[in-house]
């Protein structure tokens, strides 16, 4: 069995994973490198530390590796109420520019939001297998949608609605893995669908159509279509009152957050600004270390949260291409370990942090392309910062660490 | 139940959502890299972008005979946009206007800390001869640069202070809500009555320009591939204040005496003046108020900045003596030529304690109509106790005391109207009723109006019952001259009879017309004026000095209240003022036609 053991690993072993974790890491140094390569006092030397931020992740990757998946398992309770007792703590810390959203190690500032997403994952990962049979649609469903919304709203005050977006994707795609029917799912989303569409006569005529043809598709009884039916269009009516309970200056804020076009001297500057980056990057890029628009200092986080727009005005559409093709790579090998892991908690787990993964990469990228809302995600394993470069690459070793145990049960 | 999904194409369908999201990234990436890839490269070539804010000028203030009271004029200010390497050319430049380098890095620094982007305003309003060494040396300043800027005139200083208010910096704590609405960190905006309460009209929106500048923060002109977006000025208020009426009103005040004037155009609840005593210059804010004015400001005495017209209550005094005198008729306690059991010997014995009348000789036996027009406290100490405190407080609520008159302005304190639930809050139960009730009748005591609602009380009752809402605001046009507000005229009713309102008129006409009347010397030739003196009794000092009135009699054009503080009596002080306000605004409407006369004049 230690034999095998030893053997086993070299064989299971993803190495198509490690290899694009790596690869992405060794890219974000060199970005954070070229990025900080402007006359501010502040930024220089930073690539030195995203050097060390990686060593630790790497250590870190390592670690979550080591640990057999079932550890996971034992401690998601714990792990997740200390998450949550993080979460409130961080509230009550001194705010930095005006969010509650780090704790200050002196050394590093850590983001308890980060911990919060993995520790919701194991939990949700146990629970809703546990429960997945079961009678009561409360267990079913009901529980953990609590289980979600609770970190989901601690960190939605921080304030920090990019990040607390990542908690309902991670719950869908928990759900999903678990083999949720389609029926379910959809009417778990209709009320939200209900929330949106409510604000325009004709978007609210096509959802009540759509909500019909889910009745028909799914041959839903009418016993059980009616209360539905009624629970969509009150849960939807509810959006309007809620959205006039907001002062002006917050709904402008959604406003903005959804279209940063409407604010041209906050995010819609920034978004103009990265699209100018990486449009004037053309096919070939202007070469590494040669960007214009960098070096001007326009994107106030062209190290962290608009790092991409770096990456497309130095290499340009291919350089975008093959940073795509290791972010696809990536999470093609994360679903097949997914897929391939016989322990229904361990695929569960995988499957979540594949989902954030992907689903961070496409808010950063889509956000520097100007067709996303502007948030502060950071783009997985290359924008600087230790709090999620680490968490990154924890989160791809206990990955990692799963597919080694694949054939466990 | 429903079919689960199957291992397999759940698998398949993670994989088609990742390859799709990941795709829609490449496609929208090669469609800014490959296809608008042109338009990109070229705002990139001029990208070295500076964007410069282009004030929009505040919108002008005009009365109703056309004068402008309050202006926008440009200002030239030495603003920092460097981010970096900002030491050299900033202590270059205050060597240049022989300024303190350390306060200026304080104020950079300690800006940057929190807003560590925006452009700092080192120097505020450049006079010409520094402008002119700035431009100068500007090419060896990089990173700073001249901007134009909006500030804010009053053009006649301190008259009319509190009904312009003024204008002042956004205090950080509200930059943080108002920048959603498109206010940069160095905006000015309306603080304070007019300014403030049209904030929305007189703002108009800033501009902005794209320049290009060099690697030394040296500017090159602007891009030709954007256009700068003009700024649109602010829209223009047109008041209902006859300004020669302002001007008057203000002068009547003697230096260094603390009060208040409103006058009113009883038809319609337009303010014609608007004055409280001592003033303050607005232009002082224009550009951030130096600390040593605003100490002497914040810390006078006097509270200069404080609006005694709208913000200021006080007990009302004798003027009050007209609700007791409607509550009465109207309850039928009284008719209006009975007389009061107890005859004025100058004193009544209530209880324990002796209540005093003005007149120490005493009035005799008067009936409503006498005591109105002699001020008869006496006869008002009776009607007070057959009242009580109760009934008392609610007529005064039917005629509009203790609550807003909702005149467009930011702040109006409602006045007080004591009930009994009031003093038995306040003193307890047991307090000795029949005392409280006596002196509210004569408006003494805990019950407090400010000078516009007994302006606006005195001009319904001349106006026969109907009150128009007292308001500033006639007009708002944008700079063009496209009207897009109107005045907002609404009225109710004093819920008096016809007869009780024609007794009130009589006698407040005698109370300045018939020789002997209390209010004499608020007499004008050739028109009837009917009003009321008051003396309000004051625990802090002399008794402040009331007078209430509206003429011509029987069609008023014009409702007055004149309060003065600590002046003693109303008839000897107040009435007088309120009596030139009168003569002064009959005078000047004499020549035109009533009515739209002011705005036929444009």
């Amino acid at each position: 069995m230690t034999g095998g053991r030893s053997l086993g690993f070299s064989r299971d072993l993803d190495g198509g994973l490690l290899a694009a974790v790596v690869l992405l890491s060794a890219a974000g140094v060199l970005s954070v490198y070229s990025a900080t390569q402007v006359d501010q006092p502040a930024l220089a030397g930073l690539w030195q530390r995203q050097l060390l931020w990686v060593a630790l992740g790497l250590l870190a990757m390592a670690l979550g590796a080591a640990l057999p998946f079932r550890y996971w398992e034992a401690f998601a309770w714990p792990l997740y109420l200390a998450a949550l007792g993080l979460l409130v703590l961080v509230l009550f810390l001194p705010a930095h520019q005006r969010t509650h959203r780090w704790i200050d190690l002196g050394f590093f500032q850590a983001q308890p939001s980060e911990l919060a997403k993995l520790a919701t994952i194991f939990l949700l990962a146990s629970v809703s297998d546990k429960w997945r049979k079961a009678r009561s649609f409360v267990l079913r469903y009901g529980l953990p949608i609590v289980l979600t919304a609770a970190p989901m709203a601690l960190v939605l005050i921080e304030p920090d609605l990019g990040t607390s977006l990542s908690f309902p994707v991670i719950l869908l795609a928990v759900l999903f893995w678990r083999g949720t029917p389609l029926r379910d799912i959809f009417f778990l989303l209709s009320p939200l669908l209900s929330m949106v569409a409510v604000f325009s006569m004709p978007s609210f005529l096509v959802f009540v159509a759509v909500l019909f043809g889910a009745f028909l598709l799914f041959r839903v009884r009418f016993a059980a279509a009616l209360p539905l039916f009624l629970l969509n269009i009150a849960i939807g009516s509810l959006s309007p009152w809620l959205w006039h309970g907001l002062k002006e200056y917050q709904q402008k804020r959604i406003l903005i957050f959804l279209n940063p076009g409407i604010d041209p001297r906050g995010s819609g500057w920034h978004v103009l600004q990265s699209k100018i980056a990486i449009g004037s990057g053309g096919l070939a890029g202007k070469g590494f270390l040669q960007g214009t628009q960098k070096k001007l200092s326009f994107l106030p986080a062209q190290h962290t949260d608009f790092i991409f727009s770096t990456i497309g005005e130095e290499l340009g559409l291919w350089g975008v291409l093959l940073l795509l093709l290791l972010y696809g790579w990536l999470l093609y090998r994360g679903i097949q370990i997914a897929r391939q892991t016989r322990n229904r908690f361990a695929s569960l787990a995988a499957t979540g942090i594949v989902t954030v993964i992907g689903f961070n990469v496409v808010l950063n990228i889509g956000m520097t392309l100007g067709v996303m809302p502007v948030t502060g995600i950071p783009l997985p394993f290359v924008s600087y910062g230790g709090s999620a470069v680490i968490t990154m690459l924890a989160m791809a070793g206990i990955v990692l660490g799963i597919g080694l145990r694949r054939y466990e049960y | 139940m429903a079919q689960e999904i199957g291992s397999r194409e759940r698998t398949l369908a993670l994989m088609a959502i990742c390859g799709a999201a990941l795709s829609l990234l490449l496609v929208r990436s090669a469609q800014l890299q490959v296809f608008d890839s042109s338009k990109y490269g070229m705002l990139s070539r001029q990208n070295r972008l500076r964007r410069i804010d282009l004030a929009a000028p505040r919108g002008l203030v005009l009365t109703a005979d056309s004068v402008i009271i309050a202006e926008s004029r440009p200002g030239f200010n030495l603003v920092l946009f460097a981010t970096a390497d900002w030491a050299a050319p900033v202590s270059r430049a205050a060597s240049l206007l022989a300024l303190d380098s350390a306060a200026m890095f304080a104020a950079v620094t300690g800006q940057r800390r929190q807003f560590p982007r925006d452009p700092v305003v080192l120097v505020r309003d450049l006079p010409p001869p520094l402008l002119a060494r700035i431009e100068e040396h500007l090419d060896d300043l990089p990173g700073l640069r001249i901007e134009t800027a909006s500030l804010r005139r009053a053009c006649f200083g301190p008259v009319g202070s509190h009904l312009l208010g003024f204008t002042g910096r956004i205090a950080v704590n509200q930059y943080d809500s108002l920048r959603d609405y498109g206010y940069g960190l160095d905006d000015f905006l309306g603080k304070g009555s007019l300014e403030q309460q049209y904030e929305n009209i007189l703002r108009g929106s800033d501009g902005y320009e794209l320049y290009e500048v060099d690697a030394r923060g040296r500017e090159r002109g602007a891009p030709q591939a954007l256009e700068p977006v003009e700024p649109v000025p602010g829209s223009t208020l047109r008041l209902s204040i006859d300004w020669g009426l302002q001007l008057a009103a203000e002068s009547l005040f003697a230096v260094g005496q603390k009060g208040a004037a409103v006058a009113i155009e009883p038809s319609t609840g337009r303010i014609l003046a608007l004055v409280s005593r001592p003033n303050f210059d607005p232009n002082q804010f224009a550009t951030g108020i130096r600390a040593a004015d605003w100490n002497r400001l914040a810390n006078d005495p006097d509270f200069p900045m404080w609006d005694r017209a709208v913000r200021s209550a006080y007990p009302p005094g004798s003027t009050f003596k007209v609700v007791t005198a409607a509550a009465a008729l109207e309850e039928s306690l009284i008719t209006a030529d009975g007389r009061m059991p107890r005859a004025c010997g100058g004193s009544l014995r209530i209880g324990n304690r002796v209540f005093k009348c003005w007149d120490k000789g005493g009035h005799g036996s008067l009936d409503l109509h006498g005591a109105m027009v002699h001020s008869c406290d006496v006869y008002f100490y009776q009607l007070g106790l057959a009242l009580t405190v109760e009934r008392m407080a609610r007529w005064s609520r039917r005629m509009g005391l203790g609550d807003r008159t909702r005149v467009d302005l930011p702040i109006e304190s409602p006045g007080l109207v004591p009930d009994s639930s009031w003093y038995r809050r306040r003193t307890g139960p047991g307090s000795w009723r029949g005392g409280v009730a006596a002196n509210m009748a004569i408006g003494q005591g805990e019950l407090m109006v400010t000078p516009l609602q007994l302006a606006s009380l005195y001009g319904a009752i001349g106006n026969d019952g109907q009150r128009w809402k007292p308001h500033l605001l006639v007009s708002a046009e944008t700079a063009e001259g496209a009207v897009f507000r109107k005045e907002l005229k609404i009225y109710d009713r004093l819920p008096l009879s016809p007869a009780t309102i024609a007794a009130l008129k009589r006698a407040l006409a005698d109370v300045v017309n018939q020789p002997g009347g209390t209010g004499g010397a608020a007499r004008v030739a050739g028109v009837a004026v009917a009003g009321k003196t008051g003396t309000a009794q004051n625990p802090h000092g002399e008794d402040h000095s009331w007078f209430a009135c509206f003429a011509p009699a029987d069609r008023p054009s014009i409702a007055v209240a004149v309060l003065v503080e600590n002046a003693g009596h109303g008839s000897a002080v107040a009435a007088p003022i309120a009596g030139s306000i009168v003569r002064t605004y009959l005078g000047r409407r004499q020549p035109r036609s009533p009515g739209q006369a002011t705005l036929a004049a444009e």
